[in-house]
């Protein structure tokens, strides 16, 4: 096999190795990094909300 | 047809799955900066899942491979030059933390902070041409992919592909980037599981010797060097990794993912991180058209090769997966761009032509209008244009229309004090110019006179267009500076 075809070969399984391994470790923390941002949505759109309900209980 | 019906199966749970999400992420949106940016609260680890995920559509693989069968190795010379470009933005922060402190949405809004009002239009309309122009030929290629890895007509494929739009369109117009954010994190788990089927099955039928004896025998020297390659060499790898850096920086539908990050430190580690998958997402792809070329030969459509090679290797049941995670990246990368430019158009121009903005709710509805707009213009366009040489080069050249003066007006916006409007209007224009001299006279290449036919090379208009929109940016302002003096952007804010 020709030498310069080797170091790109190398340069390739390095690059995809790094891909691959970012990716797996990214799946499982973006998903906790998912469950965050979503629960914060929604613990806002409840506080948010809050405010609203007792406005209208003073009006009463 | 290679599809069988436990492929099938997968594909349709995992679209009708990938609807569901999306339409159920639409609840999470309560005002614009949810809609465009998430509310700007996305952590690291998901900001990387979906800023790579939108850098990698089923049209970055086609095109890389296609790099791959036709010249060999040598293209491999790409893939460091994204991870530079891209680590070199994350590391410095270079515009991406600034402009991130500034809680801009849209790259234009930037231009009316430093400059006026028509600096932003300006930009909002040469942004959302190149950036839709660009975008234009992504579902001719994804129609490529499909039909070959599938084995249909493409009669049929019209109709996958038209359905595939209207699901993204869907699930971006409600949802907006909440959407855009929870789907793409489904997508790059997907993808980067139908990217790992891919590689396994080619090296599993498709021997290494044979791919090194096919690149050397095919293309010699030009094959492993890129230095002596006809297609790359010097001129070209200096405007690859400019571009690079351009893109990394200010190509909104990646950027608006540094600018949705929790903080600017955030949106850096979020480049930094994503850079290190950058060789692979290009390397990767190429591979798997230098295994085509190994194992087809040098007579098949450079295009089409490396599906059609994944259509003959990839055992069943695998295939749909593969498929799945082929589509997984299209949607993605659709979803975000059609929010990038709905919401430029929107932003940038639309309402830059009214005295005053519209209120949040009639933003988000006209952007919800021009999403659906720019994927009805993605169908027509997409079937009858005829691509220039390789999609790599459309692309990035379509690319530089916009990011060249881009990066001419935020790179010395934020750190030139004397960049004024006249070098902003100088930077987009002439930023502009080669690329589109490019795009008009490469058909007729033959019959131009000498001075004229140097635009139809795509190395030199590149570069050309980055030399240009800087020259435009200094002169400009240089010259004007009584005439026109500079305007500070401190906090956010317009200190004339």
């Amino acid at each position: 096999m020709n030498s310069s075809v080797i170091i790109w070969l190398i340069i390739f399984t390095l690059a995809a190795a790094s891909f691959f391994v970012i990716a797996v470790i990214v799946s499982i923390k973006g998903f906790a990094d998912l469950q965050t941002l979503l629960q914060n949505s929604e613990r806002r759109d409840k506080s948010n909300a809050k405010p609203e309900k007792e406005v209208e209980k003073t009006s009463e | 047809m290679t599809f069988s019906i436990i492929d099938w199966i997968i594909l349709v749970a995992y679209l009708v799955f990938t609807v569901g999400v999306g339409l159920w992420a639409k609840r999470y949106v309560e005002d614009l900066s949810g809609y465009m940016v998430a509310g700007r609260r996305v952590k690291l680890s998901l900001g990387i899942a979906t800023f790579a995920a939108t850098e990698i559509g089923t049209i970055t693989l086609m095109y890389f491979s296609e790099l791959g069968y036709v010249s060999g190795f040598s293209c491999f010379i790409i893939g460091i030059l994204g991870l530079l470009g891209y680590m070199v933005v994350g590391k410095t922060g270079f515009i991406i933390e600034p402009l991130r402190r500034l809680k801009v949405m849209t790259i234009p809004e930037f231009y009316q902070l430093r400059y006026s009002r028509n600096v932003r239009l300006l930009g909002g309309i040469i942004l959302f041409l190149g950036g839709v122009l660009n975008m234009g030929i992504f579902l001719k290629f994804d129609g490529i992919f499909l039909s070959e890895v599938m084995g249909f007509g493409s009669d049929a494929l019209a109709l996958i592909m038209t359905l595939m739009l209207v699901i993204v369109i869907l699930y971006t117009i409600l949802g907006g980037m909440f959407s855009v954010v929870v789907t793409d994190y489904m997508q790059f788990v997907v993808l980067t599981v139908g990217m790992f089927v891919a590689v396994i099955a080619v090296l599993l039928h498709v021997d290494l010797s044979a791919i090194s004896n096919a690149v050397v025998g095919q293309y010699g020297e030009a094959g492993v060097n890129p230095l002596v390659n006809p297609r790359f060499g010097w001129m070209f790898i200096v405007w690859i990794f400019i571009s690079n850096i351009a893109a990394g920086s200010l190509w909104q539908p990646g950027t608006s993912k540094a600018l949705a990050s929790e903080s600017p430190q955030i949106a850096k580690k979020v480049f930094f991180y994503t850079s290190l998958t950058f060789a692979g997402r290009a390397m990767i792809p190429m591979f798997l058209g230098v295994a085509a070329l190994a194992f087809f030969g040098p007579n098949e459509s450079p295009a089409a090769a490396m599906p059609k090679l994944l259509g003959i290797v990839t055992p069943r049941g695998f295939l749909g997966l593969l498929v799945a995670g082929m589509l997984a990246a299209s949607m993605s990368t659709y979803s975000a761009y059609l929010l990038a430019w709905s919401s430029v158009i929107t932003r940038d121009v639309i309402a830059c032509l009214r005295p005053d903005d519209f209120d949040e709710k009639t933003t988000i509805y006209i952007t919800r209008i021009f999403a659906g707009l720019i994927g009805l213009f993605l169908l027509i366009f997409g079937l009858w244009y005829k691509i220039p040489d390789t999609a790599f080069q459309y692309l990035f050249i379509t690319g530089a229309m916009y990011t060249a003066g881009a990066l001419g007006c935020v790179a010395a916006g934020l750190y030139w004090s004397r960049a004024n409007s006249v070098g902003a209007y100088s930077s987009l224009l002439l930023g502009a110019l080669a690329p589109v001299l490019f795009l008009l006279l490469e058909k007729s290449r033959e019959t131009l006179p000498a001075w004229l036919a140097v635009f139809t090379d795509v190395n030199v208009s590149g570069l050309l267009s980055f030399a240009l929109a800087a020259a435009g940016m200094y002169l400009g302002s240089i010259l004007t500076q009584r005439s026109c003096p500079p305007r500070a952007v401190i906090g956010g804010k317009i200190n004339e």
